[in-house]
């Protein structure tokens, strides 16, 4: 044999020496090297073998702790229904946790898409004699406030609605009107084309127009043509100077009024205009300037305006709210509960899956003793204990990545005006966190186990059924487990129990009108088509009488601001005879048709509804609600005068013609405010909510109703369309959302707590049969024994409760601001938790109580 | 890991460029059967790492992929010590065993 293939041969032998994993490796390198060239290949080749018994010596640990993981993985298949358990509580809690996790990275952490998001800040003003601090503030405000040093640059922004048109169906959309300073001020560039000039925010400058990536995607088809070209905006031919980029939104409360941008484009009169707050004011702190610094100069500007100009501004203030915080401040309360919930339930599974892990342990005892007694060191006995508990970790963690995803895709639509991106996902950073809890926490069982009492395991385990100092330690923090377990799962039960309370009393409000049959929708009349008040009160007798013709149509009327439609039109009011006192009159003002309390079923209590009379040529009148009427306290409202001082529309002397039954306008936890209903045709605006009382289902006639409208103009977009159910459910939405959502966590928390007493009754009872034994055979009676059982049972639940409910007595204030006439210490939810417990455990601990009873003392003292 | 003279010649080897087994082996005239169990000693360690050569820069030599060795930050500095260890040595010396009276 040649030398070279005699060595070839020799290292084929020493390959075999080698552990199969690392051969294809180890051969490939001694094969390369073996093409090096030398005069004696058959004695390098030697060193193959010191080589190859190095590589398995190095190998060995990791040897075994792979047969350890094959070991572990071959036990989790033999014990499917253990193995279920416990991966699937570890994937409740961490996947709860992980989708939790993904939304507050995108709601709270995430910086906001703006260049240097922490210098802007929002500048309202505030009325605090009335209690307002965040009021919208006028044009002439922010032509004064131009002059403050604390500010780069402030920008103005007004939101609307606007109908496109030109392509084959009207649209509607929710744009906003902006000064050309609000694109630089945010760090916003357009992706395609310009934003505005300086000029284009006056009257006189030709009309243009920038739009969303979306609107530019579904209309335009991507086109970069669109530049220069020409839409109709409410009527009017306006030219498309730019397209926004995909994620450019406004900040805060403007968010969702992205569709299009206009420019302001304001008259001189306009520009000064010192009474309506209609604008929403952003702008960016100056270099080295903080937020106090401007919040007091602010303060002193707008108490000099004060003073210039008391008619207008006496008693307004000014206040300044960073960005980020005004944008998360209306989710922050519901994602606080959720995080509390789902981190509870995150301890309460990570603890019952403990609790099972630390039960498999125990009953490995013997198997860890005798490979103990036959020499197997602390480590061996740590590997292999935790082998088991890391395969059903990473299970757990695969598991809970998959299902937090889930939970996610259910969360985002409750979430969705906070999320800064419309795709949160478990990404991978959050993944792996999710992967190293599981890990952590099947680690820390594998450690509790073989780390506590693993050598003095040797006697005591082998001794059989005795009971040990191991498996009294394995008791000991099986029980603490349990009892923490019941504590937390307390005080989701308590939190969930005063949401759904208060849910509930929400629910069984009567908001004032019957909402069922009801569709509803806005229309707006463009000023191009309609610009007087006649062609506006034309149309709208028109549509009403139209659409009352449809079959199956009961009633139809027209209501400038609907309840549950988030606008109030509050104005001041004078009454006829009284002296303007210190504090103004408010009233919330809607203009309707004559048939409109007819339609929502409404009740005149005193006085006439409105008639085709009270028209443009009719005396001027209104009725009010019954809140309003207390304004005259106890003299009869009828044919008094008053007049609406305040808001854009300051009217003549209105007499009241009659009183309607209260309403629960703008959700229904609000109580109802004093209101003035005026007709429609005499106070013809544009912008109006229609509603169509149906025989039967309301959305079916949703087709016929808006072919009804397009018969009289076929450029009109109808949109908003719902029923007056949805609107509702719409208002009670958060507190559903979040009444549920604990409610599912803290469900899900009282049956892990109640499993975790069932294995842990289980298991004493398991340990305790020879005890049960010489007690029977000692005379003590069964059901003393069942007694002994289910006490130690309602002792666990007991201390769990006492920890749980104090907890619950300390946190539950926190929760007052989302309670709806539910007091936070309510005794009924505290007592209902208090006897789900205690049901729960008198459950739990049946089934062992049962096992204890049936003990044979003859067969099992013989064994 | 303890650096001997074998591992710590090794190491320098591969400090000074010499990449491969059987070059170590060339230049530091010590049997494969002390550099390999070196090599793989010191990359368990962290004083080396290795990567396969890719198969094309091979194929354009016609001969297999080799496994080549890099010293590591670590291993440098483990090499400078045991350097200055050894010339420690050389300049103390080790006196010479005297016979007992």
């Amino acid at each position: 044999m040649r030398p070279q293939r005699l060595a070839d041969a020799l290292v084929r032998l020493a390959s075999h020496l080698v552990p199969k994993w690392q051969r294809p490796e180890w051969q490939r390198e001694w094969r390369a090297e073996m093409q090096h060239g030398t005069d004696d290949p058959i004695g390098r080749s030697a060193g193959a073998f010191a080589d190859a018994v190095c590589v398995r010596g190095q190998a060995a640990n990791v040897d075994l702790w792979l047969g350890d993981l094959r070991l572990a993985c071959r036990s989790a298949v033999r014990r499917p229904a253990f193995t279920l358990l416990v991966v699937l509580t570890l994937a409740l809690g961490l996947g709860s946790t992980a989708a939790v996790v993904a939304l507050i990275d995108d709601i709270l952490l995430r910086p906001l898409p703006y260049r240097d998001p922490s210098r802007l800040v929002f500048v309202w003003h505030t009325l605090p004699e009335h209690n307002v601090f965040e009021l919208e503030i006028t044009p002439f405000d922010y032509q004064s406030w131009l002059q403050a040093r604390s500010f780069s640059s402030q920008a103005l922004a007004s939101p609307e609605s606007f109908t496109l048109t030109g392509g084959d169906e009207p649209e509607r959309v929710k744009g906003a009107r902006v000064t050309a300073s609000m694109l630089p001020l945010l760090g916003l560039a357009p992706q395609i084309g310009r934003g505005f000039a300086p000029a284009e925010d006056r009257v006189d400058a030709p009309p243009v127009v920038i739009l969303s990536d979306g609107v530019w995607r579904r209309r335009f088809a991507s086109s970069p043509a669109v530049l220069g070209r020409t839409i109709q905006v409410d009527g009017v031919d306006t030219t498309i100077v730019g397209v926004l980029s995909p994620s450019a939104a406004l900040p805060g409360p403007l968010a969702g009024s992205d569709d299009l941008w206009l420019p302001m484009r304001m008259t001189g009169r306009e520009r000064h205009n010192e009474i309506g707050h209609n604008y929403t004011a952003i702008a960016r702190l100056a270099n080295g300037v903080s937020l106090e610094q401007a919040s007091a100069e602010m303060t002193a500007l707008a108490s000099s305006i004060a003073t210039t100009r008391p008619d207008t501004h006496r008693g307004i203030g000014v206040r300044l709210v960073p960005a980020a915080k005004q944008t998360t401040r209306d989710i922050r309360p519901a994602l606080f509960v959720l995080v509390s919930g789902v981190v509870l339930l995150m301890v309460v599974a990570s603890a019952n899956a403990a609790t099972l892990l630390l039960a498999r342990a125990s009953n490995r005892r013997q198997d860890l003793a005798v490979r103990a007694a036959l020499g197997a060191d602390r480590i061996r006995l740590l590997s292999l204990v935790c082998a088991e508990s890391v395969v059903l970790a990473i299970l757990g963690g695969l598991a809970a990545v998959m299902l937090g995803d889930w939970i996610l895709r259910g969360l985002v639509p409750l979430f969705s005006h906070g999320l800064r991106t419309t795709a949160v996902s478990i990404n991978a950073r959050i993944a792996t966190l999710t992967m190293v809890a599981a890990l952590l926490i099947g680690g820390a069982c594998g450690v509790v186990v073989a780390a506590g009492r693993s050598t003095e395991w040797l006697g005591d385990a082998l001794r059989s059924r005795a009971r040990t100092s191991g498996s009294r330690d394995i008791r000991r923090a099986r029980n603490l487990l349990v009892v923490a377990q019941v504590a937390f799962a307390v005080l989701l039960l308590t939190g969930a129990g005063l949401m759904v309370r208060s849910f509930v009393r929400l629910a069984h409000v009567q908001p004032g009108f019957a909402t069922d049959h009801l569709l509803t929708f806005r229309i707006a009349l463009p000023a191009s088509a309609y610009p007087t008040a006649e062609t506006r009160a034309a149309f709208v007798r028109g549509a009403v009488g139209r659409l009352g013709a449809i079959p199956g149509v009961v009633a139809v009327a027209v209501n400038t601001r609907l309840p549950f439609g988030h606008s109030r039109g509050a104005n001041g009011i004078a009454i006829e005879g009284r002296e303007p006192s210190h504090e103004q009159l408010v009233a919330d003002q809607r203009e309707v048709t004559p048939e409109y309390f007819k339609a929502l079923g409404m009740r005149v209590v005193q006085g006439r509804p409105f008639t085709t009379r009270d028209d443009s040529r009719g005396e001027p009148v209104a009725i009010v609600n019954r809140a309003m009427a207390q304004i005259w306290a106890g003299r009869d409202p009828l044919n008094q005068r008053v007049r609406v001082t305040a808001g854009d529309e300051s009217s003549g002397w209105l007499r009241i013609v009659g009183v309607v039954n209260d309403v629960r306008h703008i959700d229904l936890s609000r109580s109802p405010v004093a209101e003035l209903y005026r007709p429609y045709a005499q106070m013809p605006l544009d912008s109006f909510m229609v509603v169509v009382r149906s025989a039967g289902e309301p959305a079916a006639i949703a087709p016929q109703v808006r072919s009804g409208i397009w018969a009289i103009d076929r450029n009109l977009p109808l949109y908003d369309t719902r029923t007056m159910e949805t609107r509702l459910a719409g208002s009670v939405a958060q507190t559903r959302a979040i009444a549920l959502l604990l409610l599912v966590t803290a469900t899900l928390a009282a049956v892990l707590a109640a499993t975790a007493i069932y294995g842990s009754i289980w298991y004493s009872v398991t340990q305790r049969i020879p005890e049960i034994a010489i007690r029977l055979a000692l005379g003590s009676t069964r059901a003393a024994l069942c007694r002994l059982v289910v006490g130690r049972a309602l002792t666990l639940t007991a201390l769990g409760l006492v920890i749980g409910l104090g907890a619950s007595v300390a946190v539950a204030p926190l929760l007052r601001t989302m309670l709806f006439e539910t007091r936070p210490l309510d005794p009924a939810t505290y007592l209902a938790v208090l006897g789900v417990l205690v049901l729960l455990t008198v459950v739990a601990s049946v089934v062992p109580a049962k096992r204890a009873m049936g003990v044979d003392p003859v067969v099992t003292l013989r064994e | 890991v303890r650096l001997t003279l074998a591992t710590t010649l090794v190491l320098q080897a591969i400090e000074r460029g010499h990449r491969y087994g059987f070059d170590i082996v060339d230049v530091t005239q010590f049997p494969t059967g002390t550099i390999y169990p070196a090599l793989r000693r010191l990359e368990r360690a962290g004083l080396v790492r290795s990567e396969w050569e890719s198969d094309r820069t091979a194929a354009a030599e016609g001969r297999p992929a080799r496994r080549y060795y890099e010293i590591t930050p670590r291993g440098v500095e483990a090499l400078e010590a045991s350097l200055s260890r050894l010339r420690t040595l050389r300049i103390i010396g080790v006196k010479p065993k005297t016979a007992s009276p």
